[in-house]
C-alpha cells in the first residue's frame, strides 16, 4: 500500500511546464484587463507539436544549439535566417512579455528592429518595394500593439510608466525619422532634389510615412501621461519627478559613457561626435533646470523637465548608433525648444539642407561597426520626455 | 480600482497555486498533453468570466475541478464531430506515453498503464486522493457524489488495483 502511495506520489511532479504556465498566465492576465477572448490554441508556440518539420528541426537548432536564434537576430529581410527571427525569435518573445508593460516595451523594440533593417538594407541599396511594403505594414503592427499596451497601462493609472513608455518610444522613432531622412538625402545624391517623384523613386518613403505619424501620436499621448502625471496627488509628483531624476541621470550618463568608449570614439566621424556632444549638453542643460524646479517643490514641471532630458540623451544614443552604422550625421527634429509655428515640413527641409553641406564626405566615411550592436540603444530605464508644459517652461513642445 | 486590483491579485494567486493540479486532473481524463492544457487554461478563463460577472464562489479550489470537469464532458462530446481532415491538420499527437518517458521512471509508467484500466470515476477518485492529496469530502464536492460514495470508490479502487498489478 505504502508502495502504491509513492506511485501516486511520483505523478505529483507532473505539472504544467513552467513556460506554458507562464503564457496561461499573460492570457489570463490579458483577459482580466483587457476583457478580451483569449487567443486559442498554441500554434505560435514553441511547444506546439502542429510545427511543419522545419520549423521544429529549426526550434530544436536553437534550443540545442542557441547559435542560430543569435545569428538570426542580426538577419535583415532576405538572409537565410530571417525567417526564423521573425518567425520564431520574435513571436517566442512576444509569447513570453507577460506583463503589459514588458509587451509595450518589446513591441517598441521590434518596431525598432523593424526600423533598422529598412534602413540598413536602405543603406546597402537592396530595400525593393515589396521589401518595403512588409516591412512598413509590420512596423505599423508593432506601433499598433506598443500603443494599446500603453494605453492599457495608463488605464490602470501607472501614469508614470505609460509616459516613460511613450517617452522612449517617441525618443526612438524620431531618431529613426532622422536617419531615414538622412538616408534618403543620401539616396538622392541631391540633398536638395528639387522634384520628390523623380523616376528613381526615393527609397524609405514608405517606411517614413509610417513613421512620422507615429512620431506625432507618441507625441501626443506622452504630453498627455505627462498631464495626467503632473497632475496626480502631491506626493505621487513628488515620488514620479524623484525616480525620473534618478533614470535620467542614469540615463544621460550611460549615454556618455558610450560615447566615450573607445570602439565608438573611434569610429565616429568627428561631426557626428560633436553633434552628439551637443545633444548630451542639451540633456544636461534641461536636466540642471529639472533640478531648480524640483529644489523649488515645482514637481510635476520637474518631472517633464528630467524626462525630456532622458529622451534627448537617448535620441543621441540612437544617432551615435547610426553614425557607427552607417556613418551618417544626422540633423535632428527632435524637438525640445520653442519651435512654436515652424512647420515639420519645415523642419525636414531645413536639416536637408544642413546635411547636405556636410555630405560630400560621408559615403567615404561610412564605417560600419559591426560590434556595435544598436539593439541595446533606447531600451535604457528611464529616461524621456518633456512636454509641453505650458508658458513656465522654456522647453514647449509644440507637437507638430 | 484598489477592490479590483485585489480580486485580479487573489485570482492570479489561486492560478499559480492550483494551475498545476488542474492541469494534472485534466491531465488523467484526457491522456493528452496539449488538451490538458488547453483545457487548464479555459477552466481559468471560465472562473474568472464567472466571477467577473459579479458572481461569487465560496470555495475556488472545488469549483476550478467542477468547470474543468464539465469542460472535460463538453470537449468529449465536441471530439465526435471532429473530421478526419481535422484531425489529420493536426498531426500525430503525442500522448500520455511521451510525458511518462520525460517525467516518471519505469515502474511508474507501468503504473500508468494499469490506472487506465480502471473505470474513470474511480481513477479519479484515485488520483484526487493520493496525487492531489484532497479529503474524500472535498473530492465528493467535485464530482457532485457523497463523501461515503466516494470514499467506497477509493478502497475498491485500491483493492482492484492491487489485482491488476499481481497479474502483471
Amino acid at each position: 500500500m505504502s508502495n502504491l502511495r509513492e506511485l501516486f506520489k511520483s505523478y505529483k511532479k507532473v505539472g504544467l511546464p513552467a513556460s506554458e504556465k507562464s503564457v496561461i498566465r499573460g492570457r489570463i492576465l490579458d483577459l482580466m484587463q483587457n476583457g478580451l477572448e483569449p487567443r486559442r490554441g498554441f500554434s505560435l508556440f514553441v511547444f506546439s507539436w502542429r510545427f511543419s518539420a522545419p520549423v521544429l528541426i529549426a526550434l530544436l537548432i536553437i534550443i540545442l544549439g542557441g547559435g542560430t536564434a543569435f545569428v538570426a537576430a542580426g538577419s535583415v529581410p532576405g538572409d537565410a535566417l530571417y525567417t526564423v527571427k521573425v518567425n520564431i525569435n520574435e513571436p517566442v518573445k512576444v509569447a513570453f512579455a507577460v506583463s503589459a508593460s514588458a509587451q509595450a516595451e518589446l513591441q517598441s523594440k521590434l518596431a525598432q528592429e523593424r526600423l533598422k533593417e529598412a534602413e540598413e538594407l536602405a543603406s546597402e541599396n537592396r530595400l525593393d518595394a515589396v521589401v518595403e511594403a512588409a516591412v512598413a505594414a509590420k512596423l505599423q503592427t508593432h506601433l499598433d500593439r506598443a500603443s494599446k499596451e500603453i494605453s492599457k497601462i495608463e488605464n490602470e493609472g501607472k501614469v508614470e510608466e505609460a509616459a516613460s513608455l511613450n517617452s522612449n518610444l517617441e525618443a526612438a522613432l524620431q531618431a529613426h525619422e532622422d536617419i531615414i531622412v538622412k538616408l534618403e538625402d543620401e539616396q538622392r545624391g541631391e540633398p536638395d532634389s528639387q522634384n520628390d517623384d523623380s523616376p528613381r523613386p526615393s527609397r524609405l518613403r514608405e517606411v517614413l510615412n509610417t513613421v512620422q505619424p507615429n512620431v506625432r501620436s507618441r507625441a501626443e499621448a506622452r504630453t498627455q501621461s505627462e498631464a495626467k502625471v503632473a497632475s496626480g496627488l502631491q506626493d505621487r509628483v513628488k515620488g514620479a519627478a524623484e525616480s525620473k531624476r534618478e533614470s535620467a541621470r542614469n540615463t544621460i550618463s550611460s549615454v556618455r559613457s558610450y560615447l566615450n568608449y573607445k570602439r565608438v570614439k573611434n569610429n565616429l566621424r568627428q561631426e557626428s561626435k560633436d553633434k552628439a556632444e551637443a545633444r548630451l549638453a542639451e540633456a544636461e542643460r534641461l536636466f540642471a533646470q529639472g533640478e531648480e524646479k524640483f529644489a523649488v517643490k515645482a514637481n510635476g514641471e520637474a518631472f517633464v523637465l528630467f524626462q525630456t532630458s532622458a529622451r534627448v540623451a537617448q535620441h543621441a544614443r540612437v544617432l551615435i548608433d547610426a553614425g557607427l552604422r552607417y556613418g551618417l550625421d544626422i540633423q535632428t527634429n527632435l524637438r525640445t525648444q520653442r519651435v512654436e509655428g515652424e512647420s515639420v515640413e519645415q523642419n525636414i527641409n531645413e536639416g536637408k539642407q544642413v546635411d547636405g553641406e556636410d555630405d560630400p564626405g560621408d559615403q567615404s566615411g561610412r564605417d560600419r561597426d559591426s560590434g556595435s550592436d544598436g539593439s541595446e540603444e533606447s531600451h535604457d530605464s528611464g529616461g524621456d520626455g518633456g512636454g509641453d508644459d505650458g508658458g513656465t517652461l522654456d522647453i514647449n513642445l509644440k507637437i507638430r | 480600482m484598489a477592490d479590483t486590483g485585489q480580486k485580479d491579485g487573489a485570482f492570479l494567486k489561486a492560478y499559480d497555486d492550483y494551475a498545476d493540479a488542474i492541469y494534472r486532473y485534466c491531465l488523467f481524463r484526457v491522456f493528452n498533453k496539449e488538451k490538458a492544457r488547453d483545457l487548464t487554461q479555459d477552466t481559468f478563463m471560465r472562473t474568472w468570466e464567472y466571477l467577473r460577472n459579479g458572481k461569487s464562489i465560496e470555495n475556488l479550489k472545488p469549483f476550478l475541478y467542477r468547470v474543468a470537469t464539465n469542460l472535460i464532458i463538453d470537449q468529449s462530446r465536441k471530439k465526435r464531430e471532429e473530421s478526419l481532415e481535422n484531425l489529420q491538420e493536426q498531426g500525430f499527437e503525442p500522448g500520455f506515453e511521451e510525458l511518462s518517458r520525460i517525467e516518471a521512471n519505469l515502474d511508474s509508467e507501468q503504473f500508468l498503464e494499469i490506472l487506465k484500466e480502471l473505470d474513470e470515476p474511480t481513477r479519479l477518485c484515485l488520483t484526487l486522493r493520493y496525487v492531489e492529496d484532497l479529503e474524500p469530502r472535498e473530492i465528493a464536492e467535485i464530482t457532485g457524489e457523497t463523501a461515503n460514495t466516494v470514499s467506497v470508490r477509493i478502497h475498491r479502487g485500491i483493492r482492484r488495483l492491487k489485482t491488476l498489478i499481481e497479474n502483471e
